[in-house]
């Protein structure tokens, strides 16, 4: 899982330019599957036939798209200024070092030296329009040999495994989802299963608003990372998720209400099987949920997350034991579909 | 004929929030069962009743779902942490009594602000009188949910008060309105909605399963007729009949569909007023947009303090309101060219 999630967060994806991570998954994918394809919006569909062939289709989805940046501008003194692909907080930004387009030429995001500034300016959080993409080019010519005005920029951070079992990296959300569908097809399943690796939901869930019209699923399982905010600043009620407590069940959130009785299929089955799960207690955000779950004449939804602190930033930091504990609850999930299905 | 009071009092003892409609489907599928040729539900719990017939194929919508609370977390004190369902005004919310649907009471209450500010939605919680964490997770779960508890009362011999008309007055005139279809021509499909209250998300999967030729909802509209009012005003008001949607905010209804509804109800003798919303959106958006899109309208009942638990309109608007549903559904669009 460690060198899987490696090489996945060593691949740059940002809405619309899904490629690289679209060929490794296929490629990764393909001993594995029984079909295998994508679509006009750059989804992947990964269907593998399991022991028996379910009641109605189950999906399980994860994006693989990551937040990042574009190219919006190439100034004639050789500085790129960027447009933003998905939710960044810019106050991450000053001093990072990010890889502009499929080369990956290295860039850092200056901004003003301390000595030049007033105490005024420093309180406030600059925005992405103060921030300038330096790649030590000093004019447009040398800057438009590599890169063009909507071309791809994300974050440059090695993948480091650290303390007590964590590791950070950028992209895990959602590349951990990826992964852990990944190693959860590579197994032998009960159930014939579709996996959609989803394209450009950082941006408005766009490739899951096709994605489940082809499948059409009694249950959507989607696997996420998502924000642990268990900071020493942060009372219990307002962590929503935290490090260490396992796979995070969702509740509601700003697009969806889960569905309660698949939520208690899930419990049960983690219960039961001694893997330990938590709940995703806040309600903000939204994610491919809600789109897929009103495909069609809709179906039932699972949200089931990594929780990721520092999310949407450059590094994000992840607990390898929640990865794993989450994997075991989703194939749990896959492989006894029939029996919520039947309850 | 169905007692508009009663039924009402009968579907608000069964309220459910959005995402946990299954009691107050069952209610309404049980009211509905002897009027019915099928009645079945979906993935997001939407409750259709079959009409059959021959002609046009109709979708109506009323969402049955109403705006409501979640436990998202249990305090060592046994406090419970909740996030809200639907749209609300914190300040609507202070000591307000409300019960769980395994039935356990409560109240919202809000940590004491020194400055006399209005509290936020993350300063409030409920307190069921657990005394601490272990005694409280015996009584509600994580993920269970909440409506406020109260019943409707009669303000005189026309007005109805109380929580959730929003939108079981609307699933009221509906059920009302299925007792007064008499050998329908048309195709029709009652779906009492789920979700709406969230974005209109059970009306999106009804639409596509129905794929009417066309439809329209039946829900509340804000009226202009209190001192306490929106601006800009508008023009609607208690008691002057149903009030035939032209917009809100979320659709501008079929021109077809706006002349078919007027021309019922003058043809009936059915009182109307005509309803421009500027805010809100309602599940006929969901029926406009199925499939390869469908002529859609609504018609509306002028509703007092909306998103309050002291809602209020008139039980002669709700007539007008069944009335002019059941002629509706089995009447066609007028073209308008």
């Amino acid at each position: 899982m460690k060198q899987l999630l490696k090489e996945l967060t060593a691949l740059n994806a940002v809405a619309g330019y899904e490629y690289e991570v679209i060929r490794y998954i296929a490629e990764f994918c393909k001993q594995y599957s029984d079909d295998i394809f994508t679509d006009a919006l750059n989804n992947l569909f990964v269907f593998k036939k399991g022991k028996k062939q379910p009641k109605m289709p189950i999906m399980v989805a994860a994006h693989t798209d990551e937040v990042g940046f574009y190219v919006k501008k190439i100034t004639e003194d050789g500085y790129i200024k960027l447009a933003a692909s998905g939710n960044i907080d810019a106050r991450v930004l000053p001093g990072k070092t990010l890889d502009v387009g499929t080369d990956r030429t290295r860039g850092v995001l200056g901004i003003k030296a301390i000595h030049l500034t007033r105490p005024e300016e420093r309180k406030a959080a600059p925005s992405l329009k103060d921030l300038s993409l330096d790649t030590g080019c000093m004019s447009k010519g040398a800057v438009e040999a590599f890169t063009y005005v909507g071309d791809m920029v994300c974050f440059h951070t090695p993948f480091e495994e650290f303390g007590d079992n964590m590791i950070a990296a950028k992209a895990l959300d959602d590349r951990v989802g990826c992964a852990i569908m990944m190693k959860a097809l590579a197994t032998e399943l009960e159930y014939d299963t579709w996996f959609v690796f989803t394209a450009q939901e950082e941006i408005g869930m766009r490739g899951a608003t096709v994605a489940a019209k082809r499948i059409n699923p009694g249950l959507c399982l989607v696997l996420e990372g998502t924000s642990a905010v268990d900071l020493p600043e942060c009372t219990p009620v307002k962590r929503s998720t935290f490090i260490g407590g396992g796979g995070a069940l969702s509740l509601m959130d700003g697009g969806t209400i889960y569905s309660a009785d698949a939520r208690k299929y899930a419990m049960d089955l983690a219960k039961n099987n001694d893997v330990k799960y938590q709940f995703r207690t806040s309600a903000n955000a939204v994610t491919d949920s809600s789109r897929l779950h009103v495909t069609n004449a809709g179906s039932k939804i699972i949200g089931l997350s990594v929780p990721v602190r520092y999310i949407h930033s450059p590094a994000c930091v992840a607990n390898l034991d929640d990865i794993q504990q989450t994997l075991t609850l989703a194939k749990l999930i896959i492989n006894n579909v029939e029996e919520y299905y039947n309850a | 004929m169905l007692n508009i009071f009663e039924i009402q009092k009968k579907l608000v003892a069964s309220a459910c929030p959005s995402g946990s409609e299954k009691a107050i489907a069952s209610t309404i599928a049980e009211i509905a069962l002897p009027y019915a040729d099928e009645i079945f539900t979906d993935a997001l719990g939407n409750l259709f009743v079959h009409k059959k017939g021959e002609g046009k194929k109709v979708i109506c919508c009323a969402h049955m779902d109403c705006i409501g609370f979640m436990v998202t977390d249990i305090d060592d004190k046994g406090f419970i942490h909740f996030e809200t369902i639907g749209g609300f005004n914190p300040q609507n919310l202070i000591h307000r009594p409300i019960k769980f649907l395994n039935g356990q009471k409560g109240l919202i209450t809000s940590e004491y602000k020194e400055d006399g500010s209005a509290p936020k939605k993350t300063d409030l919680y409920i307190d069921i009188g657990a005394r601490g964490r272990e005694e409280a997770e015996k009584l509600v779960a994580i993920g269970d949910t909440a409506v406020y508890e109260g019943s409707p009362v009669m303000l005189n011999d026309d007005l109805i008060m109380g929580p959730y008309l929003d939108d079981l007055i609307g699933c009221t005139a509906l059920l009302y309105a299925l007792t007064l279809l008499k050998d329908n021509k048309n195709d029709i499909y009652l779906a009492f909605t789920t979700q709406e209250e969230v974005g209109c998300r059970g009306a999106k999967t009804a639409s596509y399963t129905v794929n009417a030729d066309f439809g329209f909802c039946i829900d509340v509209t804000m009226v202009g007729d209190y001192p306490a009012t929106t601006k800009p005003p508008i023009a609607l008001a208690l008691g002057k009949g149903a009030a035939i949607k032209i917009k809100d905010s979320s659709l501008i209804c079929s021109k077809d569909i706006v002349e078919m509804m007027k021309k019922c109800a003058e043809s009936n003798g059915i009182k109307y007023q005509l309803e421009v919303l500027r805010y809100g959106g309602t599940d006929a958006s969901a029926i406009q947009l199925a499939h390869g899109g469908a002529l859609a309208g609504g018609i509306s009942i002028p509703t007092r303090y909306i998103h309050t638990p002291v809602e209020t309109c008139s039980v002669f608007d709700v007539i007008e309101t069944a009335k002019l549903t059941a002629a509706c559904l089995d009447a066609e669009p007028v073209p308008s060219v």
